[in-house]
C-alpha cells in the first residue's frame, strides 16, 4: 500500500503543482508571468527529483501504472524539456503578443501526460496520459488568437488529432475483445496463446494497425506526418520546441512499450510494417526538407525524418536497440530545443524570425547565437563529436545487430542528403551578408537556456556513457522474458 | 437477446448513424445522432448494464446533446453550405471508409469471439458492480480522466477568453515587420 502510494505521489504532486500555477496566474499583476514560469520550473524539478527518490517500483495500482526506470528515465526528459521551453517562453510569450498566464499550467499538463504515458502499464491509462498531453498541446498551438495561422494550426491539429484517438481507442478495444486484458503484460500473454488461432488473427492485425496510426499519428510518421508542417510553422514557436521534443518523446515512450511489450507476439507481422514506415519516413523527410524557405518548416520535416531514424530502433527491438532510442530521443531533445531557442531569442513583436533568410550574417551581428546554431544543426546532421552523431551511431548500429543492414544503408544515405539543407542553414549565417535591420539583441533567459542546450549537446557527444548507461538501465526491465 | 428485437434496432442505430455523417443539415445530423444514442442505451440494458443506459440517455442524449444543438442554433449555421469539399478528396474518403469498413466485417463475422464467451455473473451491471471496478480496478484511469477533463475545461475557457491587451514594451511594437526584399 505505502509503495502503491509512493509510487503515485510523483504524479499526485505534480497535478497538484499545475492546478496551484492556475490560481497563482489568477493573482499575478505581472503580465509577463515570469514568477507564474518559475513556479512552473521549479515544480517540474520537484516532480523530477520525487520520481527518481520513488524509483523502482514495478507495477501499482492494479498494474495500471510502473515507476520504472524506464517510467524514471521519460519522466526526467519530459521535465527538462518541458522547465526549458518554460524558460524560452518567458520574454517570448510577450513578444508573440500572448498574454495567458495558464499558458505555464497547460504547459505542465502536457508534461504531465507524457509522463503518464511513460509510467502506463495498461492501455486505458497510457490512452489517457495520451490525450491529457493532446488536449494541453491542441490549446497552446493556438494560444496565439490573433494570428490566423495559429488558429489553423490548433484547428488541424485537434481535427486529425481527435481521428487518430479515436482510431487508437478502436484498436485498444479490438486487442481487449481478443485478450480480455487491457495490461501490456497480459496483452502480450494472451496473444502468444491465441496467436494462431486463425479466425481472430484478422481482427489482431486491424487492432493492431489501427493503434499504430495511432501512436504513427503522434510521432508524426509517413503517412500521418500531413499536420506536422503546418502545425509546427503556426504554433508559437516555443510551443513547437515543445512539440517537436517532449510530445515526441511521450509519443515513443508510449509506441515502444506498445509494440516491444504488449505486441511483442506480433513480431513478425509488425517488422515489415516498422521497417517500411522508417524508411519511408525518414526519406519524405528528408527531400521535401531541402526545398523549404521556412527555418519552422525545415525543422518540421527533420523532426520527421528523425521519427523515421528513432523508427529504425524500434523496428530493432532489443535491448541494445531500445535503449540507444531512449538516448538518441535525449540527444535530439537538447539539440531541438536549442535551434527552436535561437529563433525565440530573437523574435520580436510583428517580426517572427522564422524564415532562414532572416538568419543570413547572423555570425557578424550576433556571433553567440551563430555559432550555437551551427552546433544545433552539424549535430542535427549527425557530425562528430556531437550528440547527434553517438545517437545515430548507437540506433543504426543496433540496428545492424539486428540485421537491419538495408535500413541502415538508407539511413545513412539519408543523413548525408540532410547534411545539404542544415549546413545550408550555417552557410547563410556565416557566409550571406547582413540586412540593413539587424536582428535585435538575443533575449537573456533564451540565450541561457540556447547556451545550456549547446552545452548538453556536446557533452553528449564527448562523453556520453552516463546518460548512455542510464538509457540502458532504464530499457533493461522493459522487455517481456 | 433476441435476433426479432435485435436486427430491427440494429438497423436503426446504423441507419441514424449513417445520418449523422450524411445529412448537410447540421440540426439533422444532431438528431440522428440522438436517435443512434438512444438505440445504444437499449443495446445497453439488454446487456443487463442498466446504469451504463440510464446515464447514456442522461448524460449523452440529454445534456450533451442540447448543448450540441444549442450551439448549432446559436452560430446559425446555413444548412446545405459544405467545407468546399472536391469531388476527388470526397471520393478518396468514402473509399478510405469503405476499406476500413470491409476490414472490419470481414474480421468480425469470421472471428472467433463466440467461442470464448464468458457467463456473466447475474449482478453484472449493476451499480454495485460497477462503481466497485470504477473505484477498485479502474481507479487511476478514473482519476486520470477527471483531470484529462479539468485540462479540457481550462483549455476551453484559455481559448474562448477574450485576449486583454499587452502592456509590454510599446516600442518594440512599433517596428515595423520586415519585409522578404529587405533581408536578400
Amino acid at each position: 500500500m505505502t509503495q502503491a502510494i509512493n509510487s503515485g505521489l510523483p504524479l499526485i504532486v505534480a497535478c497538484s503543482w499545475a492546478l496551484l500555477l492556475i490560481v497563482v496566474e489568477m493573482f499575478s499583476g505581472d503580465r509577463r508571468f515570469v514568477g507564474v514560469a518559475w513556479m512552473g520550473v521549479i515544480g517540474l524539478a520537484v516532480t523530477a527529483a520525487m520520481s527518481v527518490h520513488y524509483a523502482s517500483v514495478p507495477a501499482v495500482y492494479g498494474n495500471a501504472l510502473a515507476l520504472d526506470g524506464y517510467a524514471v528515465y521519460f519522466n526526467l526528459l519530459a521535465c527538462t524539456l518541458g522547465a526549458a521551453a518554460m524558460l524560452l517562453s518567458i520574454d517570448y510569450l510577450g513578444d508573440a503578443g500572448i498574454v495567458r498566464g495558464e499558458y505555464y499550467s497547460l504547459m505542465f499538463f502536457a508534461v504531465i501526460g507524457v509522463v503518464i504515458m511513460a509510467a502506463a502499464t495498461d492501455l486505458i491509462v497510457m490512452f489517457i496520459g495520451l490525450e491529457t498531453m493532446s488536449m494541453a498541446v491542441y490549446v497552446l498551438a493556438g494560444i496565439r488568437k490573433s494570428d490566423l495561422r495559429s488558429n489553423e494550426a490548433a484547428l488541424k491539429y485537434f481535427l486529425l488529432g481527435a481521428l487518430a484517438s479515436a482510431l487508437l481507442l478502436y484498436g485498444v478495444a479490438l486487442l481487449y475483445t481478443i485478450t480480455g486484458s487491457t495490461v501490456l503484460a497480459d496483452v502480450s500473454k494472451a496473444l502468444s496463446d491465441t496467436q494462431h488461432a486463425g479466425a481472430d488473427h484478422l481482427v489482431l492485425l486491424l487492432a493492431t494497425g489501427l493503434v499504430l496510426i495511432g501512436f504513427g499519428f503522434k510521432i508524426a510518421a509517413v503517412p500521418f506526418h500531413l499536420w506536422a508542417p503546418d502545425v509546427y510553422e503556426g504554433a508559437p514557436t516555443t510551443v513547437t520546441a515543445f512539440m517537436a521534443t517532449a510530445v515526441k518523446a511521450g509519443g515513443f515512450a508510449a509506441l515502444m512499450r506498445t509494440v516491444l511489450v504488449a505486441l511483442a507476439p506480433m513480431r513478425a507481422e509488425l517488422a515489415p510494417v516498422l521497417w517500411g514506415a522508417a524508411a519511408v519516413t525518414m526519406t519524405l523527410g528528408n527531400v521535401v526538407a531541402l526545398r523549404q524557405t521556412s527555418l519552422k518548416r525545415m525543422l518540421a520535416y527533420s523532426s520527421i525524418a528523425h521519427t523515421g531514424y528513432l523508427l529504425v530502433g524500434v523496428t530493432a527491438g532489443t535491448n541494445e536497440a531500445g535503449s540507444s532510442v531512449l538516448f538518441y530521443l535525449a540527444a535530439y531533445g537538447a539539440m531541438n530545443i536549442g535551434a527552436f531557442g535561437v529563433m525565440a531569442a530573437l523574435a520580436r513583436r510583428g517580426r517572427g524570425c522564422e524564415k532562414i533568410s532572416d538568419f543570413s550574417g547572423l555570425a557578424q551581428t550576433h556571433p553567440a547565437m551563430a555559432c550555437a546554431m551551427a552546433l544545433f544543426m552539424l549535430s542535427l546532421t549527425g557530425i562528430p563529436p556531437l550528440g547527434g552523431f553517438v545517437g545515430k551511431l548507437y540506433v543504426f548500429t543496433a540496428a545492424m545487430h539486428a540485421g537491419l543492414v538495408w535500413l541502415v544503408v538508407i539511413a545513412a544515405l539519408n543523413s548525408v542528403v540532410s547534411a545539404a539543407y542544415y549546413l545550408g542553414v550555417v552557410r547563410t549565417m556565416y557566409f550571406d551578408n547582413a540586412p540593413a535591420d539587424v536582428l535585435p539583441p538575443a533575449r537573456p533567459y533564451a540565450a541561457v537556456v540556447v547556451a545550456v542546450a549547446a552545452v548538453v549537446t556536446i557533452l553528449l557527444g564527448v562523453a556520453p556513457s552516463p546518460v548512455l548507461g542510464s538509457a540502458a538501465r532504464a530499457f533493461s526491465k522493459v522487455l517481456l522474458g | 437477446m433476441s435476433p426479432l428485437a435485435f436486427y430491427p434496432l440494429a438497423f436503426v442505430c446504423i441507419a441514424s448513424a449513417m445520418g449523422v455523417v450524411l445529412s448537410r443539415n447540421p440540426v439533422r445530423s444532431a438528431l440522428s445522432l440522438v436517435a443512434s444514442l438512444f438505440c445504444l442505451a437499449v443495446f445497453y440494458v439488454f446487456l443487463q448494464a442498466h446504469l451504463v443506459a440510464a446515464l447514456q440517455i442522461i448524460v449523452y442524449a440529454g445534456a450533451v446533446m442540447v448543448l450540441f444543438l444549442f450551439v448549432i442554433t446559436l452560430l446559425n449555421l446555413e444548412s446545405d453550405r459544405g467545407l468546399g469539399e472536391k469531388p476527388v478528396l470526397s471520393a478518396i474518403g468514402f473509399g478510405a471508409g469503405a476499406i476500413v469498413a470491409g476490414g472490419l466485417i470481414a474480421a468480425l463475422s469470421r472471428t472467433s469471439l463466440g467461442a470464448r464467451a464468458v457467463t456473466l455473473v447475474p449482478t453484472f451491471g449493476t451499480t454495485k458492480v460497477l462503481a466497485r471496478q470504477l473505484f477498485g480496478d479502474y481507479l487511476v484511469a478514473f482519476e486520470l480522466t477527471s483531470m484529462l477533463l479539468l485540462v479540457a475545461v481550462v483549455g476551453a475557457v484559455v481559448l474562448a477568453k477574450r485576449d486583454g491587451s499587452y502592456e509590454g514594451d510599446e516600442q518594440e511594437a512599433a517596428v515595423p515587420a520586415r519585409s522578404e526584399e529587405a533581408s536578400h
